[in-house]
């Protein structure tokens, strides 16, 4: 038998180069930007180089910041819980069918993907409106009497942060869907349970990493966007978002942007590690 | 009395194929029924349309005299073993079993005492807080088993539920199911394609063929008078002669009670043959030897007949090579003759 003369490299190797590329493009501009936040903001300048917590101590204690970031959180919690439900109830609808019916459904639910974002907010902007389609609509159908004006609504930021992580959800869902046997649906009606006690008894549990999967990206998603909330929103709602992209062109305090940011990440991570254990707990048992 | 299960006139139709083709079938309490015959017979249709997974084209399912065949499958009084034994893989093995009765409104202080008394009964007692995942394949269908017996229902259904199994389980699973319908009378209807299975477990066994009953008797009525040819051939092994009027005028075919004119089938079991000297038996065949073949224990001699192949076993090797001459001879009463379609 030959003998190698050099040894095999271990596969662990292969990931070198991945390592090396998400190294560069993101840990560099992260660990700049981690660096940035314990700078000061001079009142002539950008920032001075320094180590300092007072960013920190900023966004923490001054009670607008906190309202922003609990603001921020709420609606990307509350957005997370619409999109997985109505991602849910999609993937449901498109699992459950087959052929042509299955092929449509899945394209109309992928739809959401081909808009880009400012398109998107146009999109809802020229519906929300009381001179807009909504409102035409529901005083045409008799609904209404008088024009209403959704645009500037929390209801409107939901709607289209929603829009936004939909679809990504959807497939998440649908792929952990097609993985479920579909002879325990069957096997749950034989034993007696109801349409209703199936899906909540027998699908729900069994799709759950698909939901969390699909609630950790639709509030990572919500999260980080501040287009979308700004356009759709109410001028009283701040995101997050809103305020690292005012504090850096408008106030010009790159510091405290950087502060806010790294805030971001660090709320972001939390929630994604918390709901990666709350899964992994229930799901050790049986996968 | 009524029976536990009466199929009148069933029928269903996927667009333009028929899968069963109006059906009538009466299951008495108690009984041990099997629908036998290959893959596309329309065995696992009927099964899934007592059991309401699907619903008739037409026709009627009666279960103890009333009519279910509009109900869902969750209000039906059925409980299904599927092939795949579909164990809820996010319950533990008494949460499985628990889920039917929870389902069927068994108060909650009766549940764990039955679970117990069943999994005692299957012998999985040690096993009730198991994940499916944690289990043998055998021991999953054990479950499978016992959380369709649990809830007692009108009637158990049986989708194949040993195919995916070894054989050395396959056979201590059967067993097992022979026992328990022993101790147990529950009422069966067992869908198969494994011969053997259907029995040794079956009180009657229905063999199926493209969607209608080919024959419906007790297991040794059904192999030993077969009503037709497809189920001659179709239940254990068989040699099939093409005899037409000219057949044997060339003296190669020797039968003491030749049927009349035009074309039949003579089947005969490779048991019933025997290799004898020419003028010895009641009936005889000139062959040429095809082929020996070692069973493990015994020969298998095929040799081809001018009607066809006939097959037998010997139990010492027969030092014959292809191309031999040998004479095949069998009992009259041993010989099943059908009309040629």
């Amino acid at each position: 038998m030959m003998r190698r003369l050099i040894p095999a490299p271990s596969p662990a190797w292969l990931v070198l180069p991945a390592l090396g590329f998400i190294l560069l493009v993101f840990g560099v501009p992260l660990f700049h930007l981690l660096r940035m936040s314990f700078n000061t903001h001079p009142p002539d300048g950008i920032y001075e180089l320094s180590w300092s917590l007072e960013n920190y101590v900023k966004i923490l204690t001054d009670p607008v910041n906190l309202h922003t970031i609990r603001d921020t959180v709420l609606l990307s919690l509350i957005t997370a819980v619409v999109t997985v439900v109505v991602a849910f109830l999609f993937a449901h609808a498109v699992w459950k069918r087959k052929g042509r019916v299955h092929l449509v459904l899945l394209a109309i639910a992928l739809c959401p993907m081909l808009v880009s974002e400012i398109s998107v907010i146009i999109g809802w902007r020229m519906f929300f409106p009381s001179n807009g389609f909504l409102s035409y609509a529901l005083v045409e159908t008799g609904l209404v009497e008088r024009k209403v004006n959704l645009l500037g609504t929390r209801f409107a930021a939901i709607v289209g942060l929603s829009y936004i992580s939909v679809s990504y959800c959807f497939l998440t869902i649908l792929s952990v869907m097609n993985a479920v046997d579909r002879d325990l649906i069957t096997a749950s009606g034989d034993l007696g349970a109801s349409p209703w006690h199936t899906f909540f008894r027998v699908l729900v549990p069994l799709t759950m990493g698909g939901i969390i999967g699909a609630f950790t990206q639709a509030f990572v998603f919500s999260m980080g966007i501040y287009a979308a909330v700004n356009a759709l929103g109410p001028d009283s709602l701040w995101s997050i978002g809103y305020e690292i992209q005012r504090q850096m062109l408008s106030k010009r305090d790159w510091p405290l942007a950087s502060a806010f940011a790294v805030v971001l990440i660090v709320l972001i991570s939390l929630t994604v590690i918390g709901l990666h254990a709350l899964h992994s707990r229930r799901g050790q048992r049986h996968d | 009395m009524t029976p536990r299960l009466q199929l009148t006139q069933l029928h269903k139709a996927y667009g333009s194929f028929t899968a069963v083709e109006s059906t009538d079938l009466t299951v008495g309490e108690g009984e041990f029924l099997t629908l036998l015959g290959p893959s596309g017979c329309g065995k696992t249709t009927t099964l899934r349309l007592i059991g309401g997974m699907e619903k008739p084209s037409s026709g009627r399912i009666e279960i103890k005299g009333k009519r279910v065949d509009h109900l869902p499958s969750y209000k039906r009084d059925t409980a299904t073993v599927f092939q795949s034994g579909a164990l809820f893989p996010h319950l533990t093995v008494a949460e499985n079993m628990a889920y039917g009765l929870k389902m069927r409104g068994v108060p909650s202080s009766e549940i764990p005492a039955r679970i117990a008394r069943m999994l005692d009964v299957v012998q999985m007692g040690r096993f009730a807080a198991r994940y499916p995942s944690e289990m043998s394949g055998g021991q999953r269908q054990r479950v499978a088993l016992a959380r369709a017996m649990v809830v007692e229902p009108s009637i158990l259904l049986f989708d194949e539920p040993m195919s995916a199994l070894d054989l050395k389980l396959k056979l201590e699973l059967r067993s097992e199911i022979r026992r328990l319908h022993r101790e147990l009378g529950f009422t069966a209807v067992f869908v198969t394609h494994d011969q053997s299975e259907a029995m040794t477990l079956s009180d009657r066994v229905v063999i199926m063929n493209h969607g209608r009953i080919e024959q419906s008797g007790s297991p040794v009525e059904t192999f030993e008078r077969p009503a037709s040819a497809f189920v001659y051939s179709f239940l254990g092994e068989s040699c099939q002669l093409a005899i037409d009027t000219d057949a044997g005028r060339d003296g190669s075919l020797r039968l003491a009670n030749a049927p009349g004119a035009g074309r039949h089938l003579l089947f005969l079991r490779p048991a019933s043959l025997r290799r004898v000297s020419p003028g010895e038996a009641q009936n005889e065949a000139d062959a040429r030897v095809a082929e020996v073949e070692y069973l493990g224990g015994s020969y298998r001699l095929h040799a081809d007949a001018p009607c066809g192949r006939l097959s037998l076993d010997l139990t010492a090797p027969p030092a014959l090579t292809p191309g031999d001459a040998v004479t095949i001879g069998w009992d009259s009463a041993d010989a099943t003759w059908f009309a040629a379609p």
